[in-house]
């Protein structure tokens, strides 16, 4: 689409469990030169992991309806959690390809009175940033560089992979999420396990898969010794942030990796406070990076 | 009980036609780079992508009825590194569709259908989040008419499908996945 | 005005069952078209031979003409005799009355017989038009230029050498040897890899199966020129003169140099030496192997302060350095090139999972080769990269980037047998330590290699069917390898010291650039591509340059010297002749008409044209192959090929149509599998309708589209193209143009409202017989809706 406005995809995680990140979001692109719209009408993406392993038609074709409804706006979408960036891309993706696929969905469709027309772009924050504003120009937006401060930048899952289809970055050895970590003055290191999976999509089914997985993250993350995690997916958020204190606890561990939405981090770097981004909010405690940035140790 | 397996090379014909890259399932020649990839695996073997391939190879049909087969977290690393450009994780979708066709799904997503259907959303807010929502100075943003949602699943099939008896994995109050 | 005496062959009384040879006689002879008209039963026996010899003599005729079987199966001989006779080969044409006729059409004699009439018709046609070919003497310069110095490059100088011819070697690398240099022991002898078929030389030990090559005595032969530190940049001229531009590197050290060593202990500069993976060191000035070829130390100008310091010219006792010496470009001229540029692994850090460059333990079984080799940096013993400590547990991860469709689809031959040869060599040697190999399959395919494989699990080396995606960093210092082991259904979580990867192996860096400058083909894997897979392995498609060893495909050494020998062979039997008595049966340009396009530049698959800015194309005839893609693709008709111009051709169609037989369908079919499939179908007697009536090409793409169309327009209704398959053509490319402009033409005709299937083209192997016939009774049918 032609616009120079997105339609902002926040999904269900951020605003209904985390509104705090939408917080740190709302604040930082307000302040950039990308005008990011909010839509009615918008459903779940849906999520990318069990609902099409229920039925990969159900699937494509909600997702297909939530293109529809930026069609109609005029839009194209920016999706800021890694679950919805793939749905979304992915379904536009297999339309475009697969002809019978393509039947049923706007079959389907055409029952609730929508038309897919294939015109929408879909994008996840960090590729806008990147591309539409780019390194540079963010590190101009910066009034206090995040000088010495060691960030484990995360990517996530469904960004990038699977690569044949999304085509975002090299699988496994992008460079988007680690230039951006960079412009806002941080160092972003290199750790063991880069890749690996938050564990989100085995969900209860095996409590103690998940969180090992988890467990393997943090770990290499701090024998790199990081002094926090990047995140541009919610889900991971949750996963790093919100486990780490149960796992600490269940397990006798001692991880003290604050972990920060991407937007969290620029955020910091653009002068605003934690109180203006809603930090208490994270549980782990982001004070050790906040004692750092300030000139301490 | 027979005492040996009769393998049928007719199931990843089958398995083909509902993915349009799943005939790629042919050139697997059963290296295990994506088991060992799979982060699932390294901690619990009961889910091994590349057994699951074979299966559908040799044509062990059963396997729809494994409930293990849901334990996979969706990565996608064993597409990622198949050095064949068997489209592993596409594949295992198919075949947990095929399962939730007999029945063999998970029970929270039952509940998570139901959120979906009710609200339009998988994670639907709760009072206290509009709440925090209003103090923290956000909009309220208007989602998608939770009956449009309803009618897309019904038409489609979905609602019936889900109606059975869930046979795999623990319950999950709803929400979150 | 051509005069041709007719010869009719009935093959011993029997074609006569089928033609009426009375009545083919009579008509020649009513026609006035011949000269004589001589019959036959035995022509290609001696005295039938003795007696068309006689015949052409006595009637003193300049072209002829003979019908009787193909020109397949007794051309030679028949082309012979009329040699014998004074005249030039290529003033005789065959008409196929046998397997195209009389075999074809048994049960339809009239038919046949007409037929017959119509291809001795076509023949004299053809015969009236033939031009003379002049054949060319392009001498051969006596020298081959052989590119790389490693283990296939001297096995091809030294077996040349010892044929008498001169020989040039062009070694990038400051010494002789190759990848060879870093292997240390190697298989199947286990024992040295810096080994050489020996040449006799008494000063240095006689005769004897092999020799290190330090000791092999090239460096003193006086036919072999060896030039180190040297790389080609540019090759002009043709096979037999080819002119090769070699840029030398300055070595700063002259061949006076004794090997004292005296300038290296002086040498104020230490670096890291990347030979030894950056594990030891060496000095500016250095020597790069012990056994290094030329014994020569050389100057590393990255890291030489040069005048600055200059300690070594004063420690040098003879005088052999000079820090000013320059590059020096020289042309070599040679007669034959072989390319033995060799291979090289891939590199490891494409794969990122695997930590190579990351974790200092994670290495290359090259680089396990220098740890295990005495001139290696721990002087041989196993010892971990990271700390020094000693290595309990060795993993091997095979295949990595082959077989693999996001790297290098192939399968590496070698690397299995390399890793079992260090699996072998650390168990013997270091029984405590545990080695374990992950693999997908085991290939031990050379001859009797199976015992790697029996050694390595008698000495208990621990086998893991499965590949590992990924390795980390596990506590104190170990690698964690996770595997699944496949054939035991279970997440194996294995620790090590050490992990070697046996990488995938790639042409040699430079490879692709120099193809360029050569204009070789390269294979989809990047690797030379054989002039034919099945029978010239040696051979590239440009006359002249050959390729030895694993520049081809992987291979171990003792392929790669068999290789080498059958290069050396191809080169030698080339420039033995000479020089090069070449027929001319080649492309003609007329200037007067070229458009200067360069549509027949781009069209040869062989590199034998060229078309300057603003001039006209130039055929270079010694590379060129006669298969006249090049006139098939001239919009102007300008280049033709000679003895198959249109207008021959035509004269061909013309002919065969003349006797209104209806349908007309004309078959133009290639000479190599497009016509033995037809004489084929003769030799099985499968029969087709008469109305279908061959003549041959070179190459199918030689017909050029203005030809279709005119015999389509002037009483011809069918034209049947018949080559082979496109990925087997004899000349590269020319049935996929073939076939593609078919394909065009006949959209075309659609287009215009005529029958597209008046002009088809069948590919077929040439034991195809059946497919031809179907094709052609169907052909028939088609034209007539």
């Amino acid at each position: 689409m032609a616009s120079n406005a997105y339609a902002m995809f926040l999904g269900c995680v951020i605003p209904n469990l985390l509104p705090h990140i939408e917080v740190s979001i709302r604040k930082v692109f307000g302040k950039l030169d990308v005008e990011v719209k909010d839509i009615e009408g918008f459903s779940c993406c849906p999520e990318p992991i069990g609902i099409p392993g229920l039925d990969i038609t159900t699937w494509v074709t909600l997702a297909a309806r939530n293109l529809c409804v930026a069609e109609e706006a005029g839009l194209d979408i920016v999706a800021f959690c890694n679950g919805c960036f793939e749905t979304l891309k992915e379904a536009k993706i297999l339309l475009e390809h697969d002809a019978k696929l393509r039947g049923r969905v706007e079959e389907a469709l055409s029952k609730v009175g929508r038309e897919y027309k294939g015109r929408v772009e879909v994008k996840h924050f960090i590729q806008v940033l990147y591309e539409d504003v780019g390194p540079a120009k963010l590190r101009g937006y910066v009034e206090r560089p995040l000088k010495g401060v060691k960030v484990a930048a995360h990517y996530g899952c469904h960004l990038l992979r699977p690569s044949y289809l999304l085509q975002v970055d090299d699988p496994f050895n992008p460079v988007l999420l680690d230039a951006l970590v960079e412009a806002t003055g941080a160092e972003s290191v290199d750790y063991f396990r880069k890749f690996l999976c938050c564990g989100c999509g085995v969900g209860n089914l095996d409590e103690e898969a998940n969180v090992k997985m988890v467990m393997e993250k943090l770990h290499y993350v701090t024998q790199a010794k990081a002094d926090c995690m990047a995140v541009v997916c919610p889900v991971c958020f949750r996963q790093y942030d919100v486990r780490q204190m149960m796992i600490n606890k269940t397990y006798g561990k001692n991880y003290n990796v604050p972990v920060l939405f991407y937007t969290q981090l620029l955020g910091l770097a653009m002068g605003l406070t934690p109180e203006e981004l809603e930090l208490k909010f994270n549980r782990t405690k982001v004070d050790p990076l906040m004692v750092k940035l300030n000139g301490g140790t | 009980m027979e005492a040996y397996y009769e393998i049928s090379s007719y199931f990843r014909k089958e398995m083909a036609e509902l993915h349009m890259e799943g005939e790629t399932v042919n050139y697997c020649y059963q290296c295990a780079t994506c088991s060992g990839a799979c982060p699932v695996f390294r901690y619990n073997s009961k889910y091994n992508p590349r057994k699951l391939i074979e299966s559908i190879l040799t044509g062990r049909k059963e396997v729809i009825h494994d409930p293990n087969i849901w334990l996979c977290t969706v990565c996608h690393n064993c597409t990622e590194v198949c050095p064949q450009g068997v489209r592993v994780s596409e594949l295992l979708t198919v075949l947990r569709n095929l399962a939730t066709r007999e029945g063999n799904f998970p029970e929270h997503l039952k509940a998570e259908t139901r959120v979906l259907v009710e609200t339009g959303l998988v994670n639907a807010p709760s009072k206290a989040t509009l709440s925090r929502r209003a103090k923290m100075g956000l909009p309220e943003i208007k989602t998608a008419d939770p009956a449009e949602i309803k009618a897309l699943l019904e038409h489609l099939g979905f609602i019936e499908v889900m109606a059975k008896e869930g046979k795999a994995g623990k319950e999950e109050s709803g929400g979150g996945e | 005005m051509a005069r041709i005496g007719l010869f009719i062959c009935d093959c011993g009384g029997t074609l006569a069952k089928t033609v009426n040879f009375d009545d083919v006689a009579s008509w020649a002879e009513k026609s006035g078209r011949f000269a004589f008209v001589a019959r036959h039963s035995d022509l290609c026996g001696e005295q039938g031979l003795r007696e068309l010899e006689a015949k052409i003599k006595e009637e003193g005729v300049d072209r002829v003409v003979v019908a009787a079987c193909s020109p397949k199966v007794k051309g030679e001989e028949l082309a012979r005799s009329v040699e014998a006779a004074g005249l030039s080969r290529y003033n005789l044409v065959v008409a196929n009355i046998r397997e195209q006729c009389a075999w074809a059409h048994p049960s339809h004699p009239m038919e046949a017989t007409e037929k017959a009439k119509a291809l001795i018709n076509a023949a004299a046609s053809r015969a009236e038009k033939l031009d003379d070919v002049p054949v060319k003497s392009v001498p051969i310069t006596q020298r081959a230029l052989v590119i790389g110095g490693g283990i296939s490059g001297i096995t091809a100088a030294q077996e040349l050498a010892e044929l008498g011819f001169d020989v040039t070697i062009v070694e990038r690398q400051p010494t002789l040897g190759g990848l060879c240099l870093k292997l240390g022991t190697v298989f199947p002898t286990n024992d040295c890899s810096l080994c050489v078929r020996t040449t006799a030389c008494p000063a240095l030990g006689g005769d004897s199966t092999r020799k290190c090559i330090y000791r092999s005595a090239i460096e003193v032969d006086p036919r072999i020129q060896v030039l180190t530190n040297a790389e080609v940049v540019d090759v002009m001229g043709e096979v037999g003169n080819f002119n090769v531009v070699v840029k030398k590197k300055p070595r700063y050290v002259s061949d006076a140099c004794i090997n004292c060593g005296a300038c290296a202990e002086v040498c104020p500069v230490s670096v890291p030496d990347e030979f030894n993976l950056g594990l030891s060191e060496r000095k500016a000035i250095y020597l790069p192997f012990p056994q290094a070829i030329p014994p020569i130390y050389v100057i590393d100008p990255e890291n030489c302060k040069f005048k600055e310091c200059g300690k070594c010219v004063e420690a040098c006792p003879v005088n052999a350095i000079n820090l000013d010496e320059k590059e020096e470009t020289l042309t070599i001229n040679a007669g034959t090139i072989i390319v033995a540029t060799g291979f090289e692994e891939y590199d490891p850090r494409r794969l990122t999972e695997y930590g190579y460059g990351k974790l200092p333990d994670v290495v290359t079984q090259v680089d396990l080769a220098r740890l295990l080799d005495i001139t290696g940096p721990t002087g041989g013993r196993l010892l971990r990269v990271s700390d020094g400590r000693p290595v309990e547990r060795i993993v091997m991860i095979q295949c990595v980037g082959s077989r693999d469709e996001n790297h290098n689809f192939y399968c590496s031959n070698i690397c299995c047998m390399i890793a079992l040869k260090h699996a072998v060599m650390i168990k013997k040697r270091f029984p405590e330590v545990d080695v374990v190999i992950a693999y997908m399959d085991i290939r031990p395919v050379g001859s009797r290699y199976e015992e790697y494989y029996r050694e390595a699990r008698e000495l208990g080396v621990t086998f893991i069917r499965g590949k590992p995606a990924s390795v980390v960093p596990g506590e104190n210092g170990k690698l964690i390898v996770d595997v699944e082991n496949t054939l035991a259904g279970e997440y194996n979580r294995v620790e090590a010291d050490m992990v070697a990867l046996s990488m995938a192996m790639v042409p040699s860096r430079g490879t692709q650039e120099l193809a360029r400058i050569l204009g070789v083909k390269l294979g989809p894997d990047g690797y030379v591509e054989a002039l034919d897979r099945k029978v010239r392995p040696a051979e590239t498609n440009v006359a002249g340059i050959f390729v030895a060893g694993a520049a081809m495909t992987p291979m171990d050494i003792p392929y790669s010297i068999t290789h080498a020998s059958s290069a050396a062979i191809m080169a030698a039997r080339l420039m033995k002749k000479g020089s090069i008595e070449k027929p001319l049966l080649t492309a003609v340009v007329n200037e007067d008409t070229c458009g200067k396009c360069q549509v027949c530049q781009w069209a040869c698959p062989f590199n034998a044209i060229t078309v300057e800015e603003d001039k006209s194309a130039v055929v270079t005839e010694a590379k060129c192959f006669g298969c006249g893609l090049c006139a098939g693709a001239c919009p102007t008709e300008s280049i033709q090929l000679r003895n198959h111009t249109d207008e021959q051709i035509m004269a061909s169609i013309e002919g065969v149509s003349a006797d209104g037989v209806k349908p007309n369908i004309v078959v133009i079919a290639c000479y190599e599998c497009g016509y033995s499939a037809i004489d084929y179908a003769g030799m099985l007697g499968m029969e087709y309708p008469a109305n279908v009536k061959v003549i041959g090409v070179p190459c199918t793409a030689v017909v050029d589209p203005q030809e279709i169309l005119r015999a389509l327009a002037n009483g011809v209704d069918g034209i049947m193209i018949v080559g082979c398959f496109e990925e087997r053509c004899h000349f590269s490319r020319g049935a996929k143009v073939a076939g593609a402009r078919v394909a065009l033409l006949r959209a075309m005709l659609s287009q215009l409202g005529v029958n597209p299937q008046r002009l088809q083209m069948v590919n077929v192997d040439c034991a195809e017989a059946d497919k031809f016939v179907t094709a052609a009774k169907q052909m028939i049918q088609e034209v007539q809706q």
